[in-house]
């Protein structure tokens, strides 16, 4: 499959490996932001995205994000506590939330979200 | 950790389960009403996303593009490790600052993405030169 079918090989490649270095420098950097990273650079050269873009996404995003976890200094004894209940709060609210996607239609709730967290971001700023 | 933190989570789960995002909301409770300073709270906050992520993943795996994610995984790992080095350069209030903009981007990004449809795959290889 090709991204950005209208380049040469060499150049699609660069540009996947370039792709990949900022969203993992973003994602080292501040533990957010390579899914962007990818679909943003993948919408600009591909002409849109599409579900399986989305899913390239995140399938990059997860690895980077292991790896990210590591360089991180251990964890306490507090928030070794709260993991196993974040993790079944996480993936059965993401099952949920997949169940939803079906069922509700998605853009207004995009739009809704993406308010919301420019809103919280610039919170964070001052 | 108590009910109204586990409702929380699984709520932005949810949400981030729709597609449209719920990693960095998290962050906030975390940094907000848990009390978390910012760097725990990315590293808890990378735990929570990859929870969320990997279901979602496995349910689409047999159609991601194998190389092109290789590719893209082979050139973040480098970036990982560079922005890993650079983050413990940095003060923790410069890092919240930064975490501010970059959700901020990924909330304005939803504006400018524009979605189509999937075209019918090519049956060409992917290394082929135009």
């Amino acid at each position: 499959m090709n991204i950005v079918p209208e380049r040469k090989t060499v150049h699609r490649v660069l540009l996947y490996l370039l792709t990949g270095l900022c969203a993992g420098f973003v994602n080292g950097l501040a533990g957010t932001g390579a899914g962007v990273v990818f679909l943003l650079t993948f919408g600009l050269f591909g002409g849109g995205i599409t579900k399986t873009i989305f899913s390239l996404s995140m399938a990059c995003v997860v690895p980077l994000s292991a790896v990210s976890l590591i360089t991180y200094p251990p964890p306490t004894r507090e928030t070794l506590s709260m993991l196993p209940w974040l993790f079944i709060a996480a993936v059965s609210g993401g099952l949920c939330g997949g169940w939803i996607q079906r069922k509700i239609q998605v853009k207004i709730l995009k739009w809704m979200f993406a308010v919301l967290v420019i809103w919280a971001g610039l919170r964070m700023l001052f | 950790m108590n009910i109204r933190d586990i409702g929380m989570c699984f709520l932005l789960s949810a949400i981030a389960g729709t597609g449209v995002g719920g990693g960095g909301l998290f962050m906030i409770y975390l940094t907000g009403p848990m009390g978390f300073s910012q760097l725990p709270a990315q590293a808890v906050n990378l735990f929570y996303f990859m929870a969320a992520a990997v279901p979602s993943v496995l349910t689409r795996f047999r159609t991601l593009p194998f190389r092109l994610t290789g590719l893209c995984i082979a050139g973040g790992i480098p970036g990982v490790i560079l922005g890993s080095y650079v983050r413990n350069l940095l003060p923790e209030e410069m890092l919240a600052k930064i975490f501010g903009i970059l959700l901020a981007a990924s909330g304005a990004a939803v504006f400018f993405i524009r979605e189509r449809k999937e075209k019918k795959p090519q049956n060409s290889d992917f290394f082929k030169t135009e």
